[in-house]
């Protein structure tokens, strides 16, 4: 059975940039996100695991035509469905000032239309 | 010798950096490492490659194998600890855990003074706040509301310690976590008014100023549905709120407030004795922000003469009432008298509290710029002082961040300071 998720700030941080990456359709890998929220390795990947266990997080590694020569392949994560939806409520919980900062919740209105 | 010794070190590190042999080494590291925390898992070979990925991008091999050691630690820990994160939430074992620890962690923040605490025992206490705030980070709801009310007591006393210790920061995050729990607490639960109350005030003291006076507004009117106008209750709640307006610029009328409150606890049936002497220097503060210099030295003496008797000449609420009267004639430009006392509240802080403690460092701030209004026309006094700013705000920079009101307002004297050399 997954290992209910247990929320501290780290995880907060990692969940800010992966609905930011959700809002603009892209994956993040392991390196990005400890870069971008400065979260150290292993606690990273602790918290991507716990994340995958819980099925808000999906993996699968970098298509080998992508794959620049001479570097290892990078891991990819996509925030799921039901990750989306926890992440956010999550966040409106405990960090309603990030989540409004940095993800607008509802849709931005069609520009031109009457 | 010792150079001697540093020399051989630094061309071994040097060589090994030449020769590749750290990268190769911190390969085999993270291999144990991954070992250590996930075994032969499918999951365990997928973050070996993952830390061979990030490996590649660190520059340096010396940086390569320190990041290996580091998940080595990482990885011994998991092993020792028998398990990544820690028991799992839930279950009647962790409901036991969570009934003895909040016990324990209930008596440990009462009254509390961090600023004098020995260096062992405030250890105790930061991993007591540690442990709070895990128990405070479990999933809103997950935490039955019997023990919640041992737990946000017991984080209301952490957060005003912590406050009181300037470490502002820690205490707003301890409060944000425990407001989540506060929606399955009955409405108007008190241990809830104190959370709120207390994370308004951690706000205040960063400098939120406009924000934690809208919370403790709506706060005030929460209280005095619950427990009524007159309940002696609410008395910590409107010292801080008549403080947040002092902060927002309405001194007049905080003065105002100060003083009715003073009256009515003097009239109360119980002593109030802490909150009289909160209240006290409070006023002191808010009479020189009227503009009232000498009203304000005058009742900082008293607050000192009567915290000096009850509390103790060495005790930290004293120093801080002498540094706030020093704070005063220093912004006043008697940079003559601030110098004197100022550089006694140095003497004394340094012999009493811990080296690292912020306050330290507002009164070096307050006695460099005294120093500077005390011989204003002299231009090596002036870079003196200027030299001593920006050690202060080096330190405050980085250990209150570059953002905290204090250190906006050590980089305000700086300037003004620096400019007035740069006239000359």
């Amino acid at each position: 059975m997954a290992e209910p998720i247990r929320v501290r700030g780290a995880l907060l941080d990692v969940l800010e940039l992966f609905l930011l990456a959700f809002q603009e359709k892209r994956p993040l890998y392991g390196w990005e996100i400890k870069k971008t929220t400065r979260v150290s390795g292993a606690s990273t990947y602790r918290i991507l695991d716990r994340l995958e266990d819980a099925g808000w997080v999906s993996g699968h590694w970098e298509d080998a035509c992508a794959q620049i020569p001479g570097k290892p392949p990078r891991r990819y994560y996509d925030l799921t469905g039901a990750g989306e939806v926890a992440a956010r409520e999550l966040l409106a919980e405990r960090r309603p000032d990030a989540l409004r900062r940095s993800v607008p919740v509802f849709p931005e209105p069609l520009q031109g239309g009457a | 010798m010792e150079v001697e010794v540093l020399v051989g070190i630094a061309a071994g590190v040097l060589s090994a950096e030449m020769c590749g042999v750290f990268a190769w080494l911190a390969q085999i590291l993270v291999r144990w490492s991954v070992r250590l925390s996930y075994g032969r898992s499918p999951r365990g070979v997928s973050r070996y490659r993952e830390h061979i990925h990030d490996l590649h991008r660190i520059p340096f091999q010396l940086g390569k194998i320190c990041y290996a050691f580091g998940l080595l630690g990482r990885g011994l820990r998991d092993r020792m600890l028998g398990s990544a994160g820690g028991p799992a939430v839930g279950g009647e074992q962790d409901a036991m855990y969570l009934s003895a620890a909040a016990g324990a962690l209930g008596r440990v923040f009462a009254g509390i003074d961090l600023r004098i605490l020995p260096g062992d025992r405030l250890k105790e206490v930061k991993r007591a706040a540690a442990q709070l705030m895990d128990l405070l980070n479990r999933p809103a709801g997950a935490v039955d509301p019997g023990i919640l009310r041992v737990l946000l007591p017991a984080t209301s006393d952490a957060t005003l310690a912590y406050i009181t210790f300037r470490n502002e920061r820690y205490a707003l995050q301890l409060a944000e976590a425990a407001l989540a729990h506060l929606r399955f607490l009955p409405a108007g639960s008190p241990e809830g008014f104190a959370i709120r109350r207390n994370h308004a005030y951690a706000l205040l003291q960063l400098g939120q100023k406009e924000r934690a006076a809208d919370l403790l507004r709506s706060l005030r009117r929460d209280e005095r549905m619950v427990l009524g106008a007159d309940d002696y209750e609410r008395v910590e709640t409107e010292r801080v709120y008549v403080w947040s307006l002092v902060e927002t610029g309405h001194a007049d009328q905080a003065v105002r407030m100060f003083r009715a409150l003073e009256s009515r606890l003097r009239r109360a049936p119980e002593m109030h004795v802490a909150q009289l002497k909160h209240i006290e220097c409070m006023l002191s503060w808010a009479l020189w922000r009227k503009g009232d210099l000498w009203a304000a030295v005058a009742s900082y003496d008293r607050v000192i003469a009567g915290r000096a008797l009850e509390l103790g000449a060495d005790h930290g609420d004293t120093f801080d009432a002498r540094h706030s009267k020093g704070k005063v004639l220093a912004q006043a430009g008697e940079g003559a008298q601030a110098r004197v006392i100022l550089a006694s509240v140095l003497a004394d802080r340094k012999r009493i509290q811990r080296k690292k403690y912020p306050d330290i460092l507002e009164t070096r701030k307050y006695l460099a710029v005294s120093c500077y209004f005390a011989q204003p026309e002299s231009g090596r006094v002036a870079r003196q002082s200027a030299r001593e700013l920006k050690r202060v705000l080096r330190r405050q920079v980085r250990t209150r961040g570059p953002d905290h009101p204090d250190t906006c307002d050590t980089r305000r004297w700086l300037a003004t300071i620096t400019n007035s050399t740069e006239e000359r």
